[in-house]
């Protein structure tokens, strides 16, 4: 039985590695689509310009944070914003991205007890220069705040006289733009695991090495699973090389649990694999698993998933077909693992609905090839 | 020990209301070469796939290799080789690549393996192509690597299911050379063809229509019985009863 199985798996591998092109563009397409998307995010923070609304009348706690931000390499201080209303406008030229609000009676409120706040509003329509402004923006508050403290004599760094109100423009979903990372992922694991796998059994249906195989003391589960074991590794493989050139490449930030990352996808990628299985059992060639394969499972995880369009901004029936993509909960569920934050318990529901799908869609793999008294043609 | 090979007894398969095969009982003895002659859809087909344990007979038995088709169908596939010209081997494999894989798929020891495969090459004499991919190799050249990779595992029993399709002439002998020389060694074969001039190389055939038995026994017996000039004519007339007429082409339609 095992070395049976291994000769099987033995096979496929062969199989996958005797395509040489096929491997390569395996791997090319997700890198180049990677680079695509990801040369679009802007990354560089530098000399960004960012206006300041003093409300505090020429406080000299005020001048001293003014003059902080003006002393780093991120920041231009630019003079576009006089009062609130010409914020929005500022932000709608392009000629300020962040502004920072100190309000009235700034240094007298820092030295009470309750402090004060200074609010940094940014344009979050780009997401990914927002984030880096405001985490830049809030070291320098921290800084003051320890300066603040020896001034006045207190030892402990608790206490923060001075805290941070972030505010996100035009972004109130705080969609992000590395989004592009787990819809890039979506789509590569359904080419490689779900239609590699339908054209691969396809073929062999084509030319009639299934029936080779069915006349041998072959079990049905071990085709089943030797055709799901290489094609896992291989789609496993792939998502890895995306993820990592996401992360180290484009800062794609990690904050959840990597655990629940790598089990997210596992799940995700056994039930393109069903998929695949499925869709090999209902045609008969290469040519119509492929086709199938595209409109029935490469569209609808791009279209309908929340890749490219919004879900939110579907109508109420649309958005129950798209529950039933399964990119729709991958990528929800990478959302909140990796951008985020939210610890996995937070996400049962995208991996209960996905490992189902798997279960279901393997279980059903399984239990066509099990099946053995099918009438001749 | 039972010196039959394969014994039906009854044999009967219906799909809904259509019998494709019908109270077949014959048996074939052991060494024995068995021809399965029929036109298409005759029901040789449905036939051979429930002796290979692969659709459950409606009803009747059938035993192959000593094992009950219906109620051991695993031990049966252990015991039997399959081959055909249609269901070939992987092309994107090499030749040995392909043996190790059916080799292995039939439990054969690497070891035992290793052996049977040498031994294969030596009496083939196909070392020198061993690593190259079986796509690119001419019809001949597939059908015995083929026939190598059903018998790696010395099975009782070889199902030869048009395995000449295809091919040329002089290619055709040569493989019906083979076939003779492995059943000299005691496999039995039963072998279903198109051409009927091959049903000559069978020391018995069985010849099938509308999924019943219209004839069985050695080719150039049945042959002077119906007074038939030759196997087509033989054909003819038996599956064609009552057209007058007798068409060259008939069993390849």
């Amino acid at each position: 039985m095992t070395d049976r199985f291994l000769g099987f798996v033995v096979k496929e591998c062969r199989h996958i590695l005797r395509e040489k092109r096929t491997l390569a563009m395996l791997f090319a397409i997700p890198l180049a689509l990677v680079m695509l998307f990801g040369y679009v995010i802007s990354m560089d923070i530098d000399h960004t310009p960012v206006a300041v609304l003093d409300s505090s009348q020429g406080d000299p706690l005020a001048r001293k944070l003014v003059q902080k931000l003006e002393a780093a390499d991120q920041f231009r201080i630019v003079d576009q914003v006089r009062c609130e209303a010409d914020i929005d406008a500022a932000f709608r030229d392009g000629t300020v991205k962040m502004v920072v609000v100190i309000p009235a009676g700034f240094g007298s409120d820092a030295r009470r007890v309750e402090g004060t706040a200074v609010q940094l509003v940014t344009d979050a329509s780009d997401l990914n220069i927002a984030t880096t402004l405001i985490g830049y923006a809030t070291a320098i508050v921290r800084d003051l705040n320890a300066e603040l403290n020896t001034e006045q004599g207190l030892l402990s760094a608790d206490t923060a006289p001075l805290r941070v109100d972030v505010r996100m423009m035009y972004n109130p979903e705080l969609k992000s733009a590395y989004m592009f990372v787990p819809g890039v992922i979506a789509m590569i694991v359904m080419i490689v695991a779900a239609m590699m796998t339908s054209v691969t059994l396809a073929r062999e249906k084509e030319t009639g090495t299934l029936r080779l195989l069915t006349v041998s003391p072959l079990k049905g589960r071990t085709v089943v699973l030797g055709k799901v074991l290489p094609y896992f590794v291989l789609t496993a493989v792939n998502t890895a090389v995306i993820m990592l050139l996401g992360t180290l490449v484009f800062g794609m930030p990690c904050h959840g649990s990597l655990w629940g990352v790598m089990l997210l996808c596992a799940l995700f990628i056994l039930a393109a694999i069903g998929l695949g299985i499925l869709i090999s059992s209902l045609v008969k060639t290469q040519q119509t698993a492929l086709t199938a394969s595209l409109v029935g499972l490469l569209m609808p995880t791009m279209l309908l998933s929340g890749f490219i369009f919004p879900l939110a901004n579907m109508p109420e029936a649309m958005q129950w077909v798209c529950r039933i993509v399964p990119a729709t909960w991958f990528i929800e569920g990478i959302k909140g693992l990796m951008l985020k934050g939210q610890p996995v318990g937070d996400l049962w529901l995208p991996l209960t609905i996905l490992g189902a799908m798997a279960g279901v869609l393997i279980g059903l793999a399984l239990w066509m090839f099990a099946r053995r008294d099918r009438p001749a043609r | 020990m039972d010196e039959r090979s394969i014994i039906t007894e009854h044999l009967t398969r219906r799909f809904g209301t259509f019998t494709a095969v019908d109270d077949l009982t014959f048996d074939v003895g052991r060494g024995e070469v068995f021809g399965f002659l029929g036109a298409n859809g005759a029901g040789k087909t449905t036939a051979i796939r429930m002796l290979c344990g692969l659709l459950r007979p409606t009803s009747g038995q059938a035993e192959v290799a000593g094992c009950d088709v219906a109620r051991n169908p695993e031990q049966v596939k252990r015991r039997i080789g399959y081959m055909s010209q249609r269901f070939s081997l992987y092309n994107d494999l090499t030749v040995s690549e392909n043996l190790q894989l059916f080799g292995t798929i039939y439990g054969l020891s690497r070891t035992r393996l290793r052996e049977r495969i040498r031994e294969m090459y030596r009496r083939l004499s196909m070392e020198r192509i061993k690593d190259q991919l079986v796509g690119g190799l001419p019809p001949g050249w597939k059908q015995k690597i083929a026939l190598s990779a059903a018998m790696l595992h010395r099975p009782q029993v070889l199902f030869l299911d048009e395995p000449t399709g295809g091919v040329d002439p002089l290619e055709r002998r040569r493989f019906w050379e083979l076939i003779l020389d492995t059943a000299a060694g005691g496999t039995t074969i039963l072998v279903t063809t198109h051409y009927l001039d091959e049903a000559l190389y069978c020391n018995r055939t069985l010849i099938m229509a509308d999924g019943r038995i219209q004839a069985i026994g050695q080719p150039r017996t049945l042959m002077s019985e119906h007074q038939a000039a030759d196997m087509d004519d033989l054909f003819s007339r038996l599956t064609r009863p009552a057209g007058g007429t007798t068409g060259r082409k008939e069993a390849e339609v």
